[in-house]
């Protein structure tokens, strides 16, 4: 039991100085049970129009559970699909396909390392991919009286604070598994569902199925820059702020005395500024 | 352990009074201890507080006295559930769990989407998202979760441009959808769908899976008519803006016709914009693009927006028809009438350098222009399950007129100039599945015809007279027709394309003076073959792409000339040198060989100072390029920096000999001889973001250095050019309020004949730009440019300010807007632009202050 532990820390240690090797991806865990939530949130804080929502995904392993958007998934089997029809129909083919890999706002991906209370987030910034580790905190939920059956479930509720948000959760102890949707975890059960109390952010459980078939929980070790939060935030901050000269750098050129595009990228940031996590 | 337990509980104990301490141990029934267990207590049936068990099998829970029904409960995955009441007092609970497979509950819930989906389809119930204020489509389109629209109208789904624009399943517009966005209005729509998956040629549906999206409007029921309308008025001088855009829409046709008229600087030509990217590049567009054989003298236009110094009168009718044939068999008709007069009103300084002396030139230029075009575009598609056919044929003819009038100080010219333009062309394309490749087949044909006639009457200070009368024609006829398809061999990716290429041209001119009469004239005949194949390979290994491109062709460039064979390689190779770091190089070669437009033997005013013979069979430009770079992104550093090398060797068959004359005229022979031109360029960029006071700022540097040989005025010289320009610019934003941005230029130029200098050229070039939010619906933005230059003992300052105020006033049904442009009423503008033996310095009139208030409606 505890080597096992011992080789997933080193293994989660270890990839970050594996960085730019031919290793591909390194298996973490299995999963026991895949879980999907639909997260809706609300990009501009003063539009309730602009609410949107995305399929997500939660693979829980026994130590080890990985979270993202669907589509993210959804487009790595799409781009491997494009491989192999390279191969068969040729390049040309290929490239008509590239449009047709799924898009998420979201490229994030969070691990819950639970036995060292960790979580490692592999996230992008513009094409690059980085990769960061911070402590899992205490998430002191308080429970509430309150029961209700959500997604068939019996749940009971409870309250915490997270990133300068209170959110309201329900968790079920039929799945005895203290995990959740998006950083969340540390109920006696899972979340089932979970909303900040301005009705920004939601996670509601869409489907609870076990696989069928053995399926391994993977980190990507390949062209991912290991970094920290700090840092992270500070280059998404400068994308933001900079958009000309991170695309620019890129080979996209811009008509920088289009004032309407100015405007227009203003206005996007404008719209764009409301984030489930504030600080 | 246990020791250290009690030491914690009798802390828990002397600190918080009113809780008890639950603690104790999980393990197996062999006593193993088990982590990660979710321990809990209820009170009556509902949780009131839980812990979880430790490496060690250890938990601790702390409990209100005041609680009472107590039951004590641990679980687990793959353990039995443990159940146990308990009374409300600080005590040790041993847990034994016993292994047993954990029953998880499967659920599925359907997609719980507030917007009805129907397989790949998503609608949006216009009912649902429109408020008072939407007018048109493009201001709900605006609001739709999903979709974006942007500044010139281009409409995204997911982030990613729409392919189609249909209504009621018809692309009546092929990509000039803004007609419609902007002018249909939200009442007549019932639902605004997106077709996520959406392949629109039905013969690749099943081969080729497409993840674009298109859009379809669907109609209210009993919609047939509908339309907008906008007007709008100003001063100074009077000013009117007018749109007026009826529609009809039937089961079997569909029609939109659109009315455009304003002087007030508005360039029409954005509502006739193609927003959608066609699958297959071809360049028809851009070789039958209007040439003007013959000119007026002009000014050349301001480097901002045409709003601030186009004076015009322009007048739009688009007319759009759809008809559908058959199930799968669509019949469009996109027509339009562009009626332009616009006049440009300045003066040039021209200085040309020669090896002996320096000539200057003085032209206070008075252009007119009245232009008439008609462009109508005829498809049919074929588009069904089993072959895809189109077949495009498009007309485009102008009518224009031009009058300049030249005062020099010593010679006055009046210029008239008649150059119409008439192209057509035909494009076919078929895509055939043949086994699982997909074949296609291009064929497409271009003739066109530029009759153009320039007159000059120019008046010397003598009361001399000269009349020149310049006649020309040209002919073009071009078609290219070929086939492709791509292969997968081993780890190379192959692209095959074969295909050939005739050309028929034919040049007429006629140059005639008055007094005395003399007449020059043109007449000559070619016809080109081209045969040809390219190959297209890309290789990727690991950290190295490699993409290799060999054209090779069979051209007869005249009758007279034998076959010859050019092969135009060029090659890409990528290097990722680390995650911050790539590395770039690229070689090409490629040959230009300029029409029958640039080989008539015997001279041609091109304007009333400019002659042009060529004494040669044929031209070629042979070009090598070659470039690298190194490119470094470090986006969490915020620094970005490249350095790119590049240099380039033109060989040219042909060399121009001028002769300039004292007066400014140019009188150029293009004769045989062989000689090359090089030019080095490097180029460095610089940026830093700085977080804590959000301040962007970049600079780029670029040096350049060319070498060219030219003959002016019988004089064999080489010239060396050299060019240095820097910029810097910062940006700097205090909130969401006020934004300001700085940008400076400097350029140093020198010239050198021979080794002679030619003199240095230095201009600094300010230019700023700011807005300002006042409240919701005003804006302020004000923006200036201020350049400075210096050319030997010359030196000029000129500045310019825009200042721009709009007020929307949000209405139902009925919108009103009012602008004020050019506040401070700057009237004109200088700037310099040069070529190797010339600089020339602008005075541009430009529109002066004015204000205008637009109304909208929809009926």
């Amino acid at each position: 039991m505890k080597y096992q532990h011992l080789k997933i820390v080193l293994y989660l240690f270890l990839f970050i100085s594996l960085v730019s090797t031919s290793l591909a991806q390194v298996t973490l865990d299995s999963v026991a049970v895949k879980c999907n939530y639909l997260y809706t949130f609300q990009e501009d804080s003063t539009n309730t129009a602009s609410k949107k929502s995305e399929m997500t995904v939660l693979l829980i392993g026994k130590h080890i559970s990985r979270f993202n958007t669907l589509n993210m998934i959804k487009a790595d089997s799409v781009r491997a699909m494009i491989r192999k029809e390279r191969d068969t129909r040729g390049r040309d083919y290929a490239a008509g396909l590239i449009s047709s890999i799924p898009k998420t706002k979201f490229h994030f991906i969070i691990y819950k390392n639970h036995p060292v209370q960790k979580y490692t987030v592999s996230d992008k910034i513009f094409k690059d991919t980085y990769i960061y580790q911070e402590e899992i905190p205490e998430f002191n939920w308080s429970i509430k009286p309150d029961k209700k059956t959500v997604a068939g479930y019996p749940c009971q509720k409870a309250i915490t604070s997270f990133a300068g948000r209170t959110y309201e959760a329900w968790f079920t102890t039929d799945i005895p598994i203290s995990d959740g949707p998006y950083k969340f975890s540390g109920l006696p059960g899972l979340i089932v569902a979970i909303e900040d109390t301005q009705h920004f952010f939601s996670f509601q459980l869409t489907s609870l199925t076990k696989p069928t078939t053995q399926e391994p929980i993977a980190i990507t070790t390949e062209k991912t820059i290991s970094t920290t939060r700090k840092e992270f935030d500070k280059g998404t901050q400068h994308l933001k702020n900079n958009f000309f000269d991170v695309t620019e750098n890129q080979g996209i050129k811009f008509d920088r005395r289009n004032t309407s595009l100015q405007q227009m990228l203003e206005k996007e940031k404008k719209s764009l500024n409301n984030f489930i996590e504030k600080n | 352990m246990r020791g250290t337990l009690f030491i914690i509980f009798c802390f828990f104990c002397s600190f918080t009074q009113a809780q008890h301490v639950i603690q104790g141990q999980v393990t197996d029934p062999a006593g193993k201890p088990i982590a990660g267990v979710s321990v809990w207590v209820e009170s009556r049936t509902s949780m009131v507080t839980f812990s979880r068990s430790k490496e060690d099998g250890s938990f601790q829970i702390k409990l209100d006295v005041s609680l009472d029904s107590l039951v004590l409960k641990a679980k687990t995955m793959n353990y039995a559930e443990y159940k146990q009441s308990i009374s409300n007092q600080s005590q040790s609970v041993p847990i034994t769990l016993q292994p047993q497979a954990t029953e998880l509950r499967e659920v599925v819930i359907t997609n719980p989407s507030p917007v009805r989906r129907n397989g790949d389809t998503l609608s949006y119930s216009v009912d649902k998202f429109a408020t008072k204020n939407d007018r048109v489509v493009a201001d709900l389109l605006k609001k739709l979760p999903g979709i974006t629209v942007e500044s010139d109208g281009r409409i995204l789904y997911q982030g990613d441009p729409i392919q189609k624009f249909y209504i009621e399943g018809m692309d009546l517009l092929n990509g000039q959808y803004n007609l419609a966005s902007n002018n249909l209005p939200v009442k007549a729509v019932k639902d605004i769908q997106v077709i996520e998956r959406h392949q629109p040629i039905r013969v690749l549906d099943s081969l080729v899976r497409s993840e674009r999206a298109s859009l379809n409007l669907k109609l209210k029921n009993g919609v047939a008519q509908t339309g907008t309308a906008k007007v709008g008025g100003g001063f100074n001088p009077f000013l009117w803006d007018v749109n007026v855009t009826p529609m009809l829409f039937t089961q079997k046709q569909q029609m939109i016709v659109s009315y455009q008229t304003n002087n007030t600087g508005k360039d029409v030509a954005l509502d006739l914009k193609t927003l959608t990217v066609d699958d297959f590049k071809d360049n028809l567009t851009s070789l039958t693009r209007k040439q003007d054989l013959v000119r007026v003298q002009a000014l050349t236009n301001p480097p901002f927006e045409a709003h601030r110094y186009l004076f015009n009168q322009t007048h739009l009718v688009s007319f759009n028809y759809l008809f559908k044939v058959k199930k799968y068999t669509e019949l469009r008709l996109n027509a339009s009438y562009l009626n332009q007069r616009t006049r440009q009103n300045g003066s040039t300084f021209t200085r040309f350098y020669t090896e002996q002396d320096t000539i200057q030139l003085y032209e206070n230029k008075q252009n007119r222009q009245y232009a008439q075009t008609f462009e109508g575009t005829a498809s049919i598609i074929h588009n069904s399950p089993r072959q895809y056919l189109e077949n495009t044929f498009h007309a485009s003819l102008t009518s224009e007129q031009q009058s300049g009038a030249i005062e020099t100080g010593t010679r006055s010219i009046n210029q008239n100039l008649h150059n119409p333009y008439y192209s057509f062309y035909n494009r076919f394309k078929l895509l055939k599945t043949i086994g699982r490749q997909v074949v296609s087949l291009h064929s497409s044909s271009f003739y066109t015809k530029t009759p153009q006639r320039l007159f000059v009457h120019s008046k010397g200070s003598d009361s001399t007279d000269n009349i020149i009368n310049q006649q020309v024609l040209f002919n073009h006829f071009h078609t290219n027709n070929y086939a492709s398809f791509s292969k997968k061999l081993g780890i190379i990716d192959l692209s095959q394309t074969a295909g050939f290429l005739f050309e028929s041209q034919d040049f007429q001119s006629d140059l005639s003076y008055l007094n005395p009469f003399r007449s020059i004239t043109n007449d000559s005949k070619l016809l080109r073959y081209k045969y040809y194949s390219l190959t297209e390979s890309n290789f990727t290994f690991n950290k190295l792409t490699i993409r290799i491109k060999i054209p090779v062709s069979l051209w007869k460039l005249t009758l007279t000339e034998p076959y010859r064979f050019i092969a135009e390689p060029s090659a890409l190779i990528k290097y990722t040198l680390s995650q911050v770091t790539d590395v770039r190089v690229n070689y090409s070669v490629s040959n230009q060989f300029p029409n029958l437009s640039y080989l008539y033997p015997n001279r041609v005013m091109k304007d009333y100072r400019t002659f042009q013979e060529n004494h040669i069979d044929y031209i070629q430009r042979k070009s090598q390029i070659f470039y690298s770079g190194i490119f470094h992104v470090n986006t969490l550093k915020a620094v970005f920096a490249n350095l790119t090398y590049s240099f380039s060797k033109t060989f040219s068959n042909v060399l121009p000999n001028t002769t300039l004359s004292s007066e400014g005229d140019l009188i150029t022979i293009q004769t045989f001889q062989p000689n090359q031109t090089q030019s080095h360029s490097i180029n460095g960029h610089v940026s830093k973001y700085i977080l804590s006071t959000k301040t962007n700022l970049s600079l780029t540097s670029n040096a350049q250095m060319s070498l060219s040989n030219q003959v002016v005025n019988e004089n064999y010289s080489s010239i060396r050019n050299y060019v240095w320009f820097n910029t810097l610019r910062i940006e700097q934003s205090f909130g969401n309020q006020l934004g300001l941005t700085y940008s400076l230029n400097r350029i140093d130029q020198k010239n050198t004949i021979n080794t002679l200098n030619q003199g240095r050229y230095h201009s600094n070039t300010h230019q700023f730009n700011s807005y300002y939010n006042l409240f919701t619906n005003h804006t302020v933005s004000f923006s200036g440019e201020i350049y400075e230059l210096s050319y030997s003992t010359t030196q000029t300052s000129n500045s310019f300010f825009d200042l721009t105020y709009r007020y929307t006033f949000p209405k139902s049904k009925f919108e009103l807007e009012g602008q004020w442009n050019n506040i401070f009423n700057s009237r004109s503008y200088t700037f310099i632009n040069n070529d190797t033996y010339s600089y020339i310095l602008n005075t541009y009139q430009l529109r002066p202050s004015q204000f205008l208030v637009t109304g909208k409606f929809s009926f």
